[in-house]
């Protein structure tokens, strides 16, 4: 028998897949090689083992956001924007692994700290800017503004350099943290 | 800390259920369905076709290359590729198989380049284990005993160690046939070779498995 047919044949006969025709066929080489029978047992069980050591599905880290930013390159696909940040590997990852969870903390610290000390307790109103309201940032590439204006009785906070955020993903709260007076941002979802 | 709440909360509600012939539930749609909605330019159905798949495509990525975030870029480089595509799929083949097939040339691209990067030298980041991820483990199902844990993690970084081990041919070869359970033909039709080839792979591959194993 050629080398050829005899791999196909072995490599069937492993699978259980031979018709009664081809196990005749294949009945001289068993006889002459009857170890392997007992390879065939053997592969069964790694066989299984196989199965349950490796995963045939395993979820993508942050699969919302795969499905997300997939949706951002079809769209960029699209409009023939130049993907040169795609190329760009090392970046790329950081952004995937890093930018997401640190925007969420930039996002809250930039609340927490910005409101903070722009509205201390019982101050009541609004305080200006040169009262020494400030914002931490952990990147360079994003840059924080507090803006206060009287007039309106607002206080605004200008986060540039995150990645899109839908306006269902911040929810603001007010109150009191340690005896302090402070705003929180509920982060869940924020990518 | 509620994003990594959520991230756990992602883990451990694996991936999506799905049947490998692409066939939907009584409430979900077939990859067929939702390939004609693409094709008519619904990214919703897009959307959803990615959702199915995405656990298996990244699967089979992150077996070939034994790295999360190189795993992940490549992951949605063959969705993009499935995308720009889809208007040219025909129904002759199985969704599922035609979509192995572009995992299957964007890891291959993806391991040449390597391969030139390192100027022809052996990348010990993919043999080293200390370089995998993490996070690179398959997620289970569902949480071991201690007892089971161990011996389960055991087994893995066995077989795992023995699949690092032969070529990445007959490690594909493997893994489509055992893990995600592919005929011979779709095996040839998803490595582009002929069906006596798959049969040569998978004979050594078994034997050179079983092997590795037994040293083990």
């Amino acid at each position: 028998m050629k080398t050829d047919r005899k791999e196909e044949l072995l490599t069937r006969w492993m699978d259980d897949g031979l018709s009664d025709e081809e196990l005749r066929e294949l009945e001289p080489v068993l006889t002459e090689h009857p170890e392997l029978h007992e390879e065939r047992a053997d592969y069964a069980r790694l066989r299984e083992e196989l199965r349950t050591a490796v995963s045939s599905e395993i979820e993508p880290p942050f699969p919302d956001f795969f499905n997300s930013h997939l949706e951002r390159l079809v769209r960029e696909e699209g409009r023939g924007v130049d993907k040169t940040r795609r190329s760009e590997g090392a970046f790329n990852r950081l952004w995937i692994w890093w930018m997401a969870p640190a925007a969420a903390a930039a996002v809250v610290m930039a609340f927490l700290l910005g409101m903070k000390s722009a509205q201390p307790v019982n101050q009541g109103g609004m305080v200006d800017a040169a009262a020494g309201s400030g914002v931490y940032s952990p990147f360079a590439e994003v840059s924080t503004e507090v803006i206060l204006d009287r007039e309106s009785d607002s206080t605004l906070l200008v986060v540039e350099g995150l990645a899109p955020l839908a306006d269902t993903d911040l929810v603001v709260g007010e109150g009191f943290l340690d005896g302090e007076h402070g705003y929180f941002v509920k982060t869940e979802k924020v990518y | 800390m509620n994003f990594f709440r959520q991230f756990a909360s992602n883990l451990v509600k694996g991936p999506v259920p799905g049947d490998a012939a692409g066939e939907g539930g009584p409430d979900t749609p077939s990859d067929a369905e939702l390939v004609n909605r693409c094709q008519e330019g619904d990214y919703s159905a897009f959307d959803a076709l990615v959702t199915k798949h995405r656990g298996r495509v990244y699967a089979m990525i992150q077996n070939m290359v034994r790295n999360e975030a190189d795993s992940w870029d490549l992951a949605q480089e063959v969705f993009l590729k499935v995308w720009k595509a889809l208007p040219k799929f025909e129904a002759r083949a199985r969704f599922s198989t035609w979509m192995y097939r572009i995992t299957h040339n964007v890891v291959y691209d993806w391991m040449r380049k390597r391969k030139l990067e390192t100027a022809g030298e052996l990348d010990d980041n993919l043999l080293d284990r200390e370089a995998i991820a993490a996070g690179a483990q398959a997620t289970p199902a569902r949480m071991a005993r201690p007892d089971e844990a161990l011996s389960q993690g055991e087994l893995r970084a066995n077989i795992e160690g023995a699949l690092e081990k032969i070529s990445p041919e007959h490690r594909e070869a493997i893994l489509l046939r055992e893990v995600q359970g592919l005929e011979y033909k779709e095996i040839a039709d998803v490595m582009d070779c002929s069906i006596g080839t798959v049969m040569s792979r998978l004979f050594y591959a078994r034997k050179k498995l079983q092997s590795l194993l037994t040293k083990s």
